[in-house]
């Protein structure tokens, strides 16, 4: 079912929280990963259809997530090829708000968007799913189909419970349940000249059960800036922080995807 | 899709696509003679490749972004209502004509389309990245020859004889080229035996070309789009049959060349020597030309269409034929050459493997002109060609 020269790896940008920075993240390292080299898809899961928006697409499936679900193939009938060579999107919908109503008639409804994914990977070396924030059926189904969950994390206290939930749902091993899927969270918004941010962060960087990324993402106008420009920031501002950062966010995620695939660029 | 594109004669391309184009849509240029075409949110939706300006011709290439395939096909039709010409029609060579019309008025017009054609794919040609402007150029040239040859009774015969040299002329600068160009995309690339032959071969390709562009070039050929209409306006003025209705000495031809194939074929017993396949076939492409150009346009589209069909296997059979003697011998002289090459040895046996199939393809191909000739010359359409060209 899979083209055995291509290891596809699911990512998935996620938090319970909505406005953390999951729908940037996901836009922005999707683009590096087309940039680099590797076909990529994104799937924006969100009704709000946020990263469809930022990648100019009409926010419209034929048939609605319900009939993405059912039907075998039916999901490549709807990728769009984004402006950028090698990144095509796989649009939100307004129907996506009933998603879980849709998984549910299904016998195994947490293993369907895998199935839906599986065909994909013979086209994609990376596929990234921009999800809603809940925690629904959807959030399972994302789970399973995912190598990895990407959770941003505010550095901020009343955020990083949200965090803390995501734990003890880790812990209660909804989350890691098929084996090898990683949870990476990463700082997002961070502001190191607030004393609040350092403390947060560092706090969180000592649990041992928690994988923290190294690379924080700051906050930044640019990011803010990309829904006018609706352009990931490495397009319009490659030299700003935010894009440096995203650029050594997705190394470092790739380089823990792929621990034997040589660096980025060489 | 895959879109061969609309060649015009437009100075600026982007300039003409954003006035053919409505306001919503956002034409702008990207590097490498490349127009992008943004939908109403400023999404990508379609890539124009401009790929000849030579002539004051362009030659502009439509792909679609995935996803985005309906909306380049409105794009191509807006581009079409601005006045561009889509590429079928530089492939569409009949004309409109009426059954009484004088033949040498109607026969000018088709032969003027023809040469219309062949200048038209004369800068893809230069150019030389798309094998599909030569062949395109190559059947406009044949099939102008034999619409001078077969209705050369509307024709005043000097001016036509000249026609004729001249069209020849052309052609023959082309045929290395196209016979190369055929022979390359044959061999298979995963041999890796084959590699010492394809270098040869492109490498005569390249020859060839190079010759071929040099050619084009002349002041010869430069000239040769209007001695040619000039000639094909004086040819056909007061010719001896030039007022006869031009169905009349159409389906006479069509008869008689109808007529001749069917004798020809039926007195072939196998085995036959290549040069009687070769020159059936050279009659079965006049026949079809005509049936084409005349048939379709004066009489009974069903029956011609059932004509052209029969004709059109019969051709198949006798064209595989051909290619696959073409090729073996051009791939028997490489053999000297190709001995001195590294890896020649293994190359050379790779060759002979490439031609023993070439052989057999041959031999099948003498076993199904049987079959595909007795349909041709079958009771029934001999009834039908009398029926429908008496
Ligand atoms: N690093 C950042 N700096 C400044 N603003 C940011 C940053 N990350 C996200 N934002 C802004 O915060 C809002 C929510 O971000 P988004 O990525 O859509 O989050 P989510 O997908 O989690 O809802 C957006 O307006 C976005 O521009
Ligand atoms: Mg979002």
């Amino acid at each position: 079912m899979t083209n055995p020269q291509r290891d596809t790896r699911v990512i998935a940008t996620y938090n319970i929280k909505g406005g953390v920075g999951k729908t940037s993240a996901a836009v922005n390292l999707a683009y590096l990963a087309a940039a680099a080299g590797h076909q990529t898809l994104l799937w924006d899961l969100d009704p709000q259809a946020a990263s469809t928006y930022l990648f100019r697409v009409r926010p419209k499936v034929k048939g609605g997530g319900r009939g993405l679900l059912r039907k075998r193939n039916s999901a490549r009938d709807h990728i769009k090829a984004t402006d950028h060579e090698r990144l095509d999107l796989l649009p939100a919908d307004f129907s996506y708000r009933h998603l879980d109503l849709a998984l549910d008639q299904f016998k195994k409804p947490a293993a369907r968007l895998r199935k839906v994914l599986a065909p994909l990977r013979a086209d994609y070396d990376y596929i990234f799913l921009d999800c809603p924030p809940s925690i629904s059926l959807v959030s399972e189904a994302v789970f399973e189909a995912s190598d990895a969950l990407l959770v941003p994390v505010i550095p901020a206290t009343l955020s990083s419970r949200a965090y803390e939930q995501l734990e003890e749902l880790t812990r209660a091993g909804k989350v890691g349940r098929r084996s090898g899927t990683a949870t990476f969270a990463f700082f997002s918004m961070a502001d190191v000249s607030r004393p609040l941010h350092l403390q947060v962060m560092e706090r969180l960087r000592g649990i041992d059960q928690l994988t923290v990324l190294g690379v924080a993402i700051p906050t930044a106008d640019e990011v803010e800036l990309m829904g006018e420009e609706r352009n990931p920031v490495n397009v319009f501002a490659p030299a700003s922080a935010a894009a440096v950062a995203y650029v050594a966010l997705w190394t470092e995620i790739e380089r823990r995807l792929r621990p034997s695939a040589p660096p980025a660029g060489s | 899709m895959s879109a061969r594109g609309e060649l015009f004669t437009y100075a600026d391309a982007a300039a003409q696509v954003r006035a053919a184009l409505p306001p919503s849509y956002g034409v702008t240029r990207a590097p490498d003679g490349v127009i992008d075409v943004r939908d109403e949110r400023q999404k990508l939706v379609c890539r124009i490749r401009v790929r000849v300006l030579a002539g004051g011709s362009q030659w502009l290439t439509l792909t679609p972004l995935r996803g985005y395939e309906r909306k380049c096909e409105r794009i191509r039709c807006w581009l079409e209502r601005g006045g561009l010409r889509p590429s079928w029609q530089w492939k569409q060579a009949r004309v409109p004509m009426v059954v009484d019309e004088p033949a040498n008025v109607a026969a000018a017009r088709v032969l003027q389309r023809l040469l219309e054609i062949q200048q038209a794919n004369l800068p893809g040609v230069l150019v030389g990245e798309d094998p599909e402007f030569l062949h395109d150029l190559r059947v406009a040239n044949r099939r102008a020859r034999s619409v001078v040859r077969q209705m050369r009774a509307a024709f005043l015969p000097e001016p036509a004889a000249r026609i004729v040299a001249e069209l020849r002329w052309l052609g023959a600068q082309t045929g290395a080229t196209r016979d190369l160009e055929v022979l390359l995309v044959t061999l298979d690339p995963a041999t890796a035996e084959l590699a010492p032959v394809r270098l040869l071969l492109e490498r005569r390709l390249a020859r060839a070309r190079a010759e071929m562009t040099v050619t084009l070039r002349s002041p010869r050929a430069a000239q040769l789009d209007r001695t040619l209409t000039r000639l094909a306006q004086d040819a056909a003025q007061r010719a001896p049959a030039a007022a006869l209705p031009v169905a009349e000495l159409a389906a006479a031809r069509i008869r008689r060349l109808h007529r001749s194939i069917v004798r020809a074929g039926g007195a072939i017993s196998a085995p036959m020597e290549p040069q009687a396949y070769h020159a059936l076939r050279k009659q079965g492409k006049e026949l079809r030309y005509l049936l084409e150009l005349f048939g379709l346009a004066l009489f009974d589209n069903t029956a011609v269409s059932e004509l052209i069909t029969a004709l059109k296997e019969l051709q198949d059979v006798l064209g595989r034929h051909q290619d696959c003697a073409v090729h073996a011998t051009t791939l028997r002289q490489l053999a000297p050459e190709l001995a001195a090459q590294a890896g020649g040895a293994a190359a050379l046996l790779a060759t002979g493997a490439v031609i023993a199939r070439l052989e057999t393809q041959q031999a099948e191909a003498r076993e199904h002109f049987e079959s595909s000739f007795n349909v041709f010359a079958s009771a029934r359409q001999r009834k039908l060609v009398a029926r429908v060209f008496d």
